[in-house]
């Protein structure tokens, strides 16, 4: 199995076609290495990414609170989860016993992306 | 009841930050609604339900100060009752956005996908005619005459099916948002708060029980955990063994992994049964898919095999047999674990190939209509005898002689001319 990071990595000669239909689908190629530009058709990617190496591709989680990357694999939930190893945000086990988690995590979202995003 | 609220209304987000799950959802509407891309697009947001699309957009008008001019599908969505409401909304700018405590309104069309029939004519029409582009002279080409009309005001739309026909041309004038599925983590730190705030002593490990029986939807959980806390006091693991699983719908993705990463024919028949594809785009799908899955010629040949016998109970079932399903659910599932190599990830085609040369060759087949009814209409024959009996023999004596007078009598133009002069067999 091949893990991928989300934010960067890196393929092996991909062929045209291919190429064209993995930026249309949300992949974006900056100078050398791929990243997840688009969510929408992830698993698309997955399914051309894994079709180019020839093996089964998992993408690094990141957890909402700490912005850790952590696998999938040690998750107990991972045969009922719908969205499995799709780079997709999460909670680690770690921050999974912090007391007071919804306070944490909208606190955390609060002042992220969401709040980062330029105002009009 | 300990409570006469809905703890789903109760504890409904008024901010962004407090909707759990699909935060890249989240992100990308808020960049969406803070830009000025909404005056050229709309926001379709889709996903399952119970996962936060509608709570979304009550949050963010909240929070970022816009007023909701809301239709769900309680209201008639006709072409009239859309544009009377959307209408002057996207056209003119309310004189309330020049208030210091508002940024105007939005405008939210809720299920989308449940515009239909008699009582919704016309109703994705009227959304389109919002963004319709202006049309400018034709001798005045110019980036400014091109320039799209808009809107004055955010449209966002939702929808649980993006894929379906009627709204497919909504697509294109729409910046597509996807929600899944919630994960069971984030799921049981909403549970988590809202036991602390009903002071319901609840296990960890039963709010995990719930959360996963809810199969990512929030809502459900959250009526779940209230339906279950009004037994007793505390809520225990053995309470939750009452629930009953929830149904689970299978997309075309999962669909297509489901039936060909299968062991068993039983496990790929499962996945079969909740499928949310129509059964013709399934057969197409596993028939242009089967190379990819057999690479052994013997078993690609066995796997066509019953393909085909499948798609014999397909025409027999049409509209009313339906008793016969259970023929073509296992014939599929047979087809699709012929193979005994195991599952490898390969690149799956979808929409079928069928499909999508019907898509491409649109054009061609239009101006062949249209040829035909001119060639009919001079003839006194129908089009389907004009094309079969006529067009053949036109092509062979116009390529013998290009400007042969038959062109002009048949009143073809030049497009017409060089389609039947350039076309295959028919």
């Amino acid at each position: 199995m091949q893990v991928l990071n989300r934010k960067s990595f890196k393929l092996p000669f991909v062929g045209k076609d291919k190429f064209v239909r993995l930026t249309r689908v949300g992949l974006g190629y900056d100078g050398g290495s791929f990243h997840v530009r688009d969510n929408n058709n992830v698993e698309k990617i997955v399914d051309i990414i894994s079709d180019v190496l020839g093996e089964k591709v998992s993408f690094f989680q990141t957890c909402v609170l700490c912005g850790q990357d952590f696998l999938c694999s040690g998750c107990r939930h991972q045969d009922l989860c719908p969205t499995k190893d799709l780079p997709l945000q999460c909670i680690c086990e770690n921050c999974r016993a912090t007391p007071k988690l919804y306070d944490q995590y909208v606190k955390n979202l609060g002042s992220g992306k969401l709040a980062s995003t330029e105002l009009r | 009841m300990k409570d006469e609220l809905m703890w789903v209304e109760k504890y409904r987000p008024k901010r962004i930050a407090e909707i759990v799950g699909n935060e890249e959802a989240k992100v990308s509407f808020v960049e969406w609604l803070r830009s000025n891309r909404w005056r050229k697009k709309a926001a379709l947001l889709y996903g399952p339900p119970g996962v936060g699309k509608s709570a979304l957009v009550h949050a963010a008008a909240n929070e970022l100060n816009f007023k909701i001019i809301e239709m769900n599908a309680s209201d008639i969505r006709t072409e009239k009752a859309i544009g009377k409401i959307a209408g002057p909304a996207t056209t003119f700018v309310a004189l309330d956005k020049f208030s210091a405590n508002t940024e105007g309104s939005l405008l939210f069309l809720d299920e989308v996908d449940g515009i239909f029939g008699v009582q919704d004519r016309g109703g994705v029409g009227a959304i389109l005619k919002i963004f319709a582009q202006k049309k400018g002279r034709k001798e005045k080409k110019t980036k400014e005459r091109k320039e799209i009309q808009g809107s004055q005001i955010p449209v966002v739309l939702a929808a649980n099916d993006p894929d379906l026909r009627k709204l497919r041309p909504l697509r294109k004038v729409c910046h597509l948002i996807r929600f899944r599925k919630v994960r069971i983590p984030l799921i049981v730190v909403l549970l988590q708060k809202i036991c602390l705030m009903e002071h319901v002593t609840a296990g960890f490990e039963a709010l995990e029980a719930i959360a996963r029986n809810s199969g990512g939807d929030v809502r459900s959980a959250i009526n779940d955990l209230q339906t279950l806390s009004e037994g007793g006091e505390a809520l225990r693991v053995q309470d939750v063994a009452s629930l009953h699983p929830r149904n689970r719908s299978f997309d075309f993705a999962d669909t297509l992994k489901g039936v060909f990463s299968a062991k068993s024919s039983q496990e790929a028949m499962s996945v079969l049964n909740s499928t949310t594809i129509d059964f013709d785009s399934l057969v197409l799908s596993i028939h242009d898919n089967l190379p990819l899955r057999c690479k052994d010629p013997v078993e690609l040949g066995v796997a066509y095999d019953l393909l085909s016998k499948a798609d014999v109970f397909r025409g027999r079932i049409g509209l009313e047999n339906w008793r016969l399903l259970k023929y073509f659910f296992s014939l599929i599932s047979q087809a699709t674990t012929v193979s005994s190599q195991p599952f490898q990830p390969f690149d799956f085609i979808f929409p079928p190939m069928r499909i999508i040369a019907l898509f491409w060759t649109k054009g061609k087949r239009v101006t062949l209509e249209a040829l035909c009814a001119k060639i009919g209409a001079r003839c006194h024959v129908s089009r389907r005898s004009a094309k079969l009996d006529f067009v053949p023999f036109i092509k062979a004596i116009l390529k013998e002689d290009k400007s042969a007078p038959l062109g002009a009598w048949f009143q073809l133009d030049d497009k017409e001319m060089g389609h039947l002069m350039n076309m295959g067999r028919l």
